[in-house]
């Protein structure tokens, strides 16, 4: 798992890379952590992540909700759509795929 | 070029012809009239010599008869006399002049009567050349002649004082023949040329006349002889240059000439450029039934017979390929399960290319793969329908086929070969399959072919092949050949990511398009492989893993490495590690053992614990509220969702949960 993080203003930005599981969980909660209360928007971006588990898709759903919805989720794959869609969150998280 | 023959003005041949004869119409006048005025002056002054001879003659004799002693020199009323007779023969005859004289012996010339029609010229004639006047010209050669003796006379153009004359001379001679005095007669040129010139007019009136009607005449014979002929044959050409069609000729004529012989040529030229549009457009409309053909053919050759196909079952897999050549020959090959452990592959080359080929291509193959299904033996298939084809085959088609069905349960391949080059033995040492050739389905009726059996162990395999792939030809026009095709699949068994058929084709595919280059290529290139899996791979994978979550990063990639499609292992790898993260999480067990087997296609997964007892297979039913969901709750929902099977057991204070995955490529369902 490679998490990168760029943050400008009250915006966050961060590249998830690889396979997101129970063990990288972990390490995206440690990640999430050092952001700052200033930070009140963020884009996950998916177009490199492989593999989600219920680890992660648990820590996504918390930023959503601390966040109040302002949390978007860029290029999302369809091995992770399909795990999105068997929990549903498909429809309660803003995906953007162009 | 063409533009200045555009530009060239058009001058018809009548046009032509006409011209022609005008200018040597013109010629021919002035020539004639040139030498018609020539020879009538001749003409003219010749009878103007008779007329003066006679007028002189007369003359004589008057003088003879008038003055027998001539002595007129001293008679003065004879003078008047003869004078006046002079006069008369002058106005008779057209003489100019007429005169009577006589020459001395000092050659001194002393006339005696000078007479002229005209009044005024004998006026003045008498004034300066009348009795009694002398003078001492040069005298003429007739004169002189006469002197002599010879007393011929004669006639002389003399020019003097009294214009251009023509002068006779006759010496007078008395009854003893003595010379006793000359006589003379002039014409005026000019009287001479008057007479010439009206002879002339009438003569060039008449031969102008006359060669007006001889060339009209003869301007008719050419125009229908030649000239309407030729136009004719121009506006032919020039229609059938246009429309491509000929109206015949039909012209009657006595004779053969070089316009007949155009004639004849253009007819001929015509039939055979008529027969040749009509055999270029034949061979047009043949061409693009070809192409059309072919077109349909290569639709049936690619909907019959798919570019790759993999069939994959546990431990066995198989794979074809089939890369039609522009002009598609008429490859197919066939892949199908009998049952669970029997799994049968053929590989097919029809004779002759088109639609034909393309259907009996599809009739054969079907009708093989029908009586396999049926339970027929390879051998017996391939028996059953070369008797069936043969006995109705009017096209004489036939194909080369070899099947094989490989039955799992015992490892055997049993296979037959009717006239198929033998596959590649896919082991250590790759070789042909010891099969004997057989005879193409479709010859005849009455031959055997015979079945064969070989025991496959694990990793080995056979390579079907059609002689596209060995008779494929690089640039220096070498075949790929047998040996190449084995060193292939040696090379290729010895790589260890090698395992599936797929690989073997894959890789001799990838050889022949390197040994090709950019050659184009002229035969279908087919392929089919069948192999079995390596021994390692049948092994049930057992460990025991700590309840702690890095551990799943133990057995992920043994996991993951066991499926075919990365999708399938990516979900299979979800279920597993959520499974796992609830183990730990909530049984609180100190033991975890981890099974990895694979069962008839499938792969299976088993967890044993000794912590609580927990049945996950009844929970995950209810979809849980989006709020609730970062509390957990997910994961079991998830192992549900990406296995095939879950059971849940519960044996000697132990929990036993077992996933089972579909292990088969997501596109073949």
């Amino acid at each position: 798992m490679n998490i990168s993080k760029s943050i400008s203003g009250n915006e966050a930005m961060l590249k998830l890379e690889g396979w997101l599981d129970t063990q990288a969980a972990i390490e995206l909660a440690e990640v999430l952590e050092t952001i700052g209360p200033e930070v009140d928007t963020m884009i996950f971006d998916m177009s490199d992540l492989e593999y989600i588990s219920s680890s992660g898709v648990r820590q996504i759903v918390s930023v959503h909700k601390k966040l109040n919805g302002r949390l978007t989720l860029k290029g999302v794959n369809d091995n992770i759509l399909d795990v999105f869609k068997a929990i549903g969150i498909d429809k309660k998280i803003r995906i953007e795929n162009e | 070029m063409r533009r200045d023959d555009n530009k060239k003005i058009r001058l018809t041949l009548i046009t032509r012809v006409s011209l022609i004869f005008t200018i040597s119409l013109i010629l021919a006048s002035i020539v004639a009239a040139i030498i018609s005025s020539i020879s009538l002056y001749r003409g003219t002054v010749m009878e103007s010599s008779d007329v003066a001879r006679t007028a002189l003659v007369s003359a004589q004799e008057l003088v003879r008869e008038v003055d027998p002693f001539f002595n007129f020199e001293y008679d003065q009323k004879l003078q008047k006399e003869l004078h006046q007779s002079f006069r008369r023969i002058c106005s008779r005859t057209q003489l100019r002049y007429m005169y009577l004289y006589t020459i001395d012996e000092d050659q001194v010339v002393h006339y005696v009567i000078c007479a002229a029609d005209a009044d005024e010229d004998d006026r003045l004639m008498n004034e300066l050349r009348g009795y009694g006047t002398s003078n001492s010209r040069a005298l003429l050669d007739s004169e002189k002649n006469a002197l002599n003796g010879n007393l011929d006379g004669g006639s002389e153009y003399v020019s003097n004082e009294f214009g251009s004359v023509y002068m006779w001379i006759m010496p007078v001679t008395d009854d003893d023949g003595d010379l006793k005095a000359f006589l003379g007669a002039d014409y005026s040129i000019d009287h001479l040329v008057e007479l010439a010139k009206e002879n002339a007019y009438l003569y060039c009136a008449g031969t102008i006349f006359a060669m007006i009607l001889s060339l009209i005449i003869a301007s008719r014979l050419i125009k229908h002889s030649t000239i309407m002929p030729i136009k004719q044959l121009s506006d032919q050409m020039t229609l059938f240059a246009k429309n491509k069609e000929l109206v015949p000729i039909g012209r009657n004529t006595y004779f053969e000439d070089e316009i007949t012989d155009i004639e004849s040529s253009f007819s001929e030229m015509v039939k055979e450029i008529s027969d040749y549009t009509e055999n270029i457009e034949a061979l047009t409309r043949d061409k693009v039934q070809n192409q059309t053909q072919m077109e349909i053919a290569r639709n049936i050759q690619c909907g019959v017979v798919p570019q790759n196909k993999e069939l994959l079952k546990d431990l066995i897999s198989a794979f074809g390929f089939s890369h039609p050549a522009k002009e598609v020959g008429g490859d197919f090959y066939e892949m199908f399960e009998l049952d669970d452990d029997r799994l049968c592959i053929l590989i097919g080359d029809v004779s002759g290319k088109g639609i034909t080929a393309a259907l009996f291509m599809m009739m054969i193959k079907s009708a093989i793969r029908e009586k396999i299904r049926s339970g027929r033996e390879v051998a017996d298939a391939l028996n059953e329908v070369n008797c069936d084809v043969c006995a109705s085959n009017p096209e004489f088609m036939f194909a080369t086929v070899f099947a094989a069905i490989y039955d799992r349960k015992n490892a055997v391949l049993s296979y037959a070969n009717a006239g198929h080059n033998p596959p590649i033995l896919i082991k250590d040492d790759p070789a042909e399959l010891e099969v004997e050739p057989g005879i193409a389905i479709g010859m005849f009726e009455d031959i055997v072919i015979n079945p064969y059996e070989l025991k496959l162990e694990n990793g080995e395999g056979i390579l079907l092949y059609t002689d596209g792939i060995t008779e494929s030809i690089n640039k220096d026009s070498e075949q790929f050949g047998v040996d190449r095709l084995k060193a292939e699949v040696k090379r290729s068994y010895g790589n260890k990511s090698s395992v599936a058929a797929k690989d073997f084709v894959m890789e001799v595919s990838d050889a022949v398009k390197v040994f090709t280059g950019d050659l184009e290529q002229f035969d279908d290139m087919t392929m089919v492989a069948l192999v079995v899996s390596k021994d390692e791979e049948k092994e049930i994978y057992e460990t025991s893993l700590l309840p702690e979550l890095s551990e799943f990063g133990k057995i992920k990639d043994k996991l993951l490495n066991t499926f075919i499609s990365i999708d399938k292992a990516k979900k299979a790898a979800l279920a597993c590690e959520e499974a796992f993260v609830n183990i730990v999480s909530y049984s609180g067990a100190d033991r975890i053992s981890f099974t990895l087997s694979r069962d008839q296609g499938f792969v299976v997964v088993s967890y044993c614990d000794n912590g609580k007892e927990f049945d996950p297979t009844g929970y995950g039913n209810e979809v849980k509220e989006f709020e609730e969901l970062d509390s957990g709750g997910m994961g079991i929902f998830l192992i549900r969702d990406n296995s095939d099977e879950l059971h849940y057991d519960r044996k000697d204070d132990k929990n036993i949960l077992t996933l089972k995955f579909k292990n088969t490529d997501p596109e073949e369902n």
